[in-house]
């Protein structure tokens, strides 16, 4: 069958990428510095992949793309070590792994946790590589017909249902999609080279830069907000020795379920703009406590409250590559970087570039196997590494981080007038914090406004100036539809918010 | 009778006033065109006044619920800018190493565990770490020390 020769043929060209020797050592560096900085509470993926982002510009496309994916999907692999040792997730995908994880370790079975947990995720992990693997030549496949007006809808669906869908007021969530585009429009018009909102600052001229927007606001507002707040739980010195992780049958035998549950609800999850990790586990646990025979062994070291929630996080991380590589589209804020990063080496993302560049796109997708069980390797026997890494207390830490940031921010163009658009924006984030508006979105809207426009237009232009286009199409039609109905929600929402406190 | 929701009105207020700005400022300074030829304006005034929207959708509800205007932690607030600022400023005229030396040093009052002296301990550390990772190890053009004079 022609189909699934061609099938067979990209599995082994990506193997062969992603076993490359360059490509094994930077797929090695990132999932190390993931389980790094998701061990470390107060330092997240999002920031670590902020700052590696202008290394990767000397780096090949491919090795830059598996490195910094290897730093994502490795976060959520450390996070769960912080939240069951600390009581205090190292990213917020692991939230929900304090719940039950945690009093797994004061009951002694800290170890079982630490590795379970790293089986659900590569669990959870591999179902979602596997989803990735069948369904994405078929979405290709779909898009490939998609014209200017298409792209526009689908971005706009993409960004006003990250908008509404993520936590906080969905209406404000619009608001920040919309100032983010605005932000995104500022620098030279690509069709008319008309400098916009740049009022005389040269700074200004190539548009406010994506990396120095990420830091500021998530980095430096998140260190504003925990610099000097008081920290999570002491931990158990005593160590974990590899006998103290051996499961019991019991716990085997009531994970299967829970894992395969989580990473069902996981794999849907990831794949929606704005639901990611955080969402997926929340949802997981809910589903856990919903179907059990015993809900009321949740919240007292349950081993299924940390089996489902730790697969379906991993296996968001995994889908949400999905939309990102077959449509362009970014469901969060990293796969929205990584988006920058591609379009940075000059590759558009969308559904061409499964077929420009099927060695990136199944190299990659092959680099997700590698990385899992590089993952596995380091979370079962390093784990010692971690529990010492732990112990670096955040008064030590912060500082650091602003280093980071402002070297990392520095180092994009060796001016330091991206460290004060950084400052401005770690200002506005931590202002956004206080006001309970969200970045993410404003965020998304930055990457995508641009792209958005130029569609736009193109699209205008080649039904000659008639708006009718639109509705005329019939998959931009839907797209549209659907994002209206959103709107149309969150608009609800907000009156109604009248009524009551949200 | 609920006395306003503050946070959210100067939130909804923010955003109009920054909507407002965006669209005016669009479509006076820069060619609108028409819909079917959209000029450089168009789009971000349409933003704008779309921004402007939004801000009272958000500003109108907000009168009829009650809530107190946030608190914001001013120390370690007005610590962690003017670290970065002192750092931004400092970077081309004295080199990394007092640059760092700089934000480290006014970044720690923020965290009453970060005495002065631990505070230049860690000042040595990072930049050190920050000379060989950044100036030997990755080649990023920031010189450890410049003499200004």
């Amino acid at each position: 069958m022609d189909l699934a020769q061609g099938f067979t043929d990209n599995l082994l060209l990506g193997l062969s990428v992603a076993v490359s020797w360059n490509n094994l050592v930077y797929c090695f560096v990132g999932v190390f510095l993931g389980t790094l900085v998701g061990v470390l509470p107060g330092l997240g993926a999002l920031t670590a992949i902020a700052l590696l982002l202008p290394i990767t510009y000397h780096l090949d496309p491919t090795s830059a793309i598996v490195m910094l994916a290897g730093v994502f999907y490795g976060s959520s692999y450390g996070g769960s070590t912080a939240a069951i040792l600390l009581n205090l997730p190292g990213t917020p995908n692991n939230a929900v792994s304090c719940l039950d994880g945690y009093p797994m370790s004061r009951q002694g079975r800290a170890g079982v946790a630490l590795l379970m947990t790293t089986v659900a995720s590569f669990v959870g992990g591999s179902v979602g590589i596997l989803l990735m693997m069948f369904f994405s030549p078929l979405i290709v496949a779909f898009a490939l017909d998609f014209g200017a007006t298409e792209y526009f809808a689908m971005m706009l669906l993409g960004l006003v249902a990250a908008a509404t869908i993520s936590s906080g007021s969905p209406i404000k969530g619009v608001a920040m999609v919309v100032l983010g585009v605005l932000l995104g429009l500022v620098g030279a018009d690509q069709q008319t080279g008309q400098m916009r909102f740049t009022f005389g600052v040269f700074g200004l001229y190539d548009g406010i830069n994506l990396i120095a927007v990420a830091l500021g606001l998530f980095g430096l507002s998140e260190v504003i907000a925990s610099a000097g707040a008081v920290r999570g739980g002491e931990i158990d010195r005593r160590a974990i020795t590899f006998r103290s992780m051996v499961p019991t049958r019991d716990d085997l035998s009531r994970s299967r379920l829970p894992l395969l549950r989580g990473s069902a609800v996981g794999s849907f999850f990831g794949t929606l703009p704005g639901a990611g990790g955080t969402i997926s586990s929340f949802m997981a646990y809910a589903l856990e406590k919903r179907v059990s025979r015993e809900p009321e062994r949740f919240g007292k070291g349950a081993i299924e409250g940390i089996m489902a929630p730790e697969a379906a996080n991993n296996a968001a991380d995994q889908t949400a590559f999905i939309p990102t590589l077959t449509l362009g589209i970014p469901g969060n804020i990293v796969t929205a970087l990584l988006i920058g990063a591609l379009m940075i080496h000059g590759i558009v993302p969308g559904p061409l570039l499964m077929t420009d560049r099927p060695d990136l796109f199944w190299g990659l997708v092959m680099s997700f196997w590698v990385g899992n069980i590089l993952l596995v390797l380091l979370n079962i026997p390093l784990i010692g590494l971690w529990i010492r890494v732990l112990a670096v207390p955040y008064h030590l830490l912060y500082p650091a981080i602003l280093m980071f940031v402002c070297i990392g921010v520095y180092s994009i163009n060796n001016n330091y007038f991206d460290v004060l658009v950084a400052i401005a924006f770690g200002v506005v984030g931590y202002g956004m914090r206080l006001l309970d508006f969200h970045p993410a979105p404003l965020l998304l809207g930055l990457v995508l406004g641009p792209l958005m426009e130029q569609n736009l237009r193109r699209g205008l232009t080649i039904a000659r100036g008639d708006f009718m286009v639109f509705l005329e199409r019939p998959i931009t039609a839907a797209f549209l539809a659907v994002t209206a109905l959103l709107l149309l929600w969150a608009v609800w929402s907000a009156l109604r918010s009248a009524r009551s406190p949200r | 009778m609920p006395r306003g929701d503050r946070r959210d009105i100067l939130g909804g207020l923010i955003l109009v006033a920054i909507g407002l700005f965006a669209g005016i400022h669009a479509s006076s300074s820069y060619n609108v065109g028409t819909p079917s030829r959209m000029g450089p304006g168009m789009f971000p005034m349409v933003l704008g006044y779309l921004l402007a929207g939004l801000g009272l959708l958000v500003l109108a509800p907000a009168f009829l619920r009650s809530g107190a205007l946030p608190r914001p932690r001013w120390g370690p607030f007005a610590a962690v800018i003017l670290a970065t600022l002192a750092f931004a400023l400092s970077v081309n005229h004295l080199g990394m190493v007092p640059a760092i030396a700089l934000l480290t040093l006014i970044a720690a009052p923020a965290d009453a565990r970060l005495d002065f002296r631990r505070a230049l301990i860690l000042a040595a550390a990072l930049s050190l770490f920050a000379t060989a990772v950044f100036h030997f190890g990755l080649g990023v053009q920031l010189a450890p020390l410049k003499w200004p004079f």
